[in-house]
């Protein structure tokens, strides 16, 4: 695991560093946030990662962030190189997930954290593409992974405090259920806005 | 009921009827989350619908309670890419209103169905509450946010109608929510007729 994530730091090190500075540093800061933010995908994507996460146990938790953060590592060389487009893949892995903790029946946990890496890997690619790709510097992505970071931990202990009350009030239990629902929800929008050639 | 409850359906009901201050209404919200949280709350015909999901859901139980609201966004999301497609489908005002009457009737005679036969009946008018919402969605500025806007936007109004059905706990609670039945069938007779729009 310290291997892998090491790699994929370096590798990801060797990438981000040579795009120009047009911002000052608080401005690219900000840019880092927004992309977290303004971009619904990789925030459904991040909401329903952390949703799930709350379902494990420590030890599994904590490997689930890091096969997500992993493959966020791994998602922006992917970028650089290929520069493909995985909004609908971002918006599948969403449903999936989201419908998984809807209905409460999950695969295997390692199935589970293969997708989380996946899903790291998707984020990665949806915020470079584009207008924000020549502006892209090491604040940026460091704000931006301690943005998702922040989203991702945020759902993850929002939804470890509702179950842990929720053997008092049984209505909270349904909450992350209902939550993940609409995230589902949310995705089919989007994504059949993206396939209708709106997008 | 306790202080306690009656306080959380009040504070419920005044959150769902709150609009918001924005200090800040420029561009970045226009056609953005705002607009999709406020656009089935804006509209008195969904607003009457979704409340009476929630009134109706509280009215069967567990596990109606919580699947309606569920099932709801979902088929409501199928809809909704109907509408982005611009897939013909029957009048959609008219299905509408025609949900709003049929959900108020039921709040008012308490009918208690089967939950897979609730969530068909709660499914086929979400496709059309969908379908007016995805019309809208090409023209959002933000389209994405605009999405999850109006999903959220609708769960709390189902919130709410779950909120306000904590009123039948207080003496002749049950008559005042089957009253609000009564007056969302009839709102529902005003959309179809055009006496209300």
């Amino acid at each position: 695991m310290r291997t892998s994530l090491m790699a994929a730091a370096i590798w990801t090190g060797s990438a981000v560093a040579v795009f120009a500075d047009h911002f000052g540093p608080l401005k690219q800061i900000k840019l880092g946030a927004k992309l977290v933010v303004y971009n619904p995908e990789i925030l459904l994507i991040a909401a329903v990662s952390g949703l799930l996460i709350s379902y494990w146990s420590r030890r599994d938790a904590v490997i689930g962030f890091a096969a997500f953060f992993t493959g966020v590592l791994l998602g922006f060389p992917f970028d650089y190189i290929w520069q493909v487009d995985v909004v609908w893949l971002c918006l599948l892995l969403t449903m999936c997930i989201g419908a998984m903790a809807a209905l409460q029946l999950f695969p295997p946990l390692c199935v589970l954290q293969g997708c989380l890496g996946l899903a790291g890997m998707c984020c990665a690619p949806l915020v470079l593409l584009g207008r924000y790709f020549s502006q892209t510097t090491v604040l940026v992505v460091g704000n931006f992974l301690l943005t998702l970071f922040l989203v991702i931990f945020g759902a993850f202990v929002v939804c470890a405090v509702i179950g842990r009350y929720s053997k008092q009030h049984w209505w909270l239990s349904v909450v992350p259920r209902v939550l993940a629902s609409w995230a589902v929800a949310a995705s089919i929008i989007i994504l059949s806005f993206q396939l209708s050639g709106h997008g | 009921m306790s202080p306690p409850k009656v306080l959380t359906a009040l504070v419920l009901l005044t959150l769902a009827s709150a609009l918001p201050a924005l200090a800040h209404s420029g561009q970045v919200t226009a056609g953005g989350f705002i607009s999709g949280f406020t656009h089935p709350i804006q509209g008195w015909d969904h607003v009457a619908a979704m409340v009476a999901v929630g009134i109706w859901g509280a009215y069967l139980g567990q596990p109606s309670i919580w699947t309606l609201p569920i099932v709801f966004p979902t088929i409501m999301a199928f809809g909704a890419a109907l509408g982005v497609a611009d897939v013909p489908v029957p009048p959609v005002e008219m299905m509408i209103a025609l949900s709003g009457i049929v959900l108020g009737l039921l709040i008012v005679f308490a009918v208690r169905l089967p939950v897979a036969a609730a969530a068909v009946i709660v499914g086929v008018f979400a496709i059309f509450h969908g379908y007016a919402h995805g019309q809208e969605l090409p023209n959002a500025v933000s389209p994405g946010i605009y999405a999850v806007g109006f999903v959220v936007g609708t769960g709390f109004l189902h919130a709410a109608g779950i909120g306000f059905s904590l009123v039948r706990g207080i003496r002749f609670g049950d008559y005042i929510v089957r009253s609000v039945g009564a007056v969302i069938c009839l709102a529902g007779f005003g959309f179809l007729t055009g006496v209300l729009s």
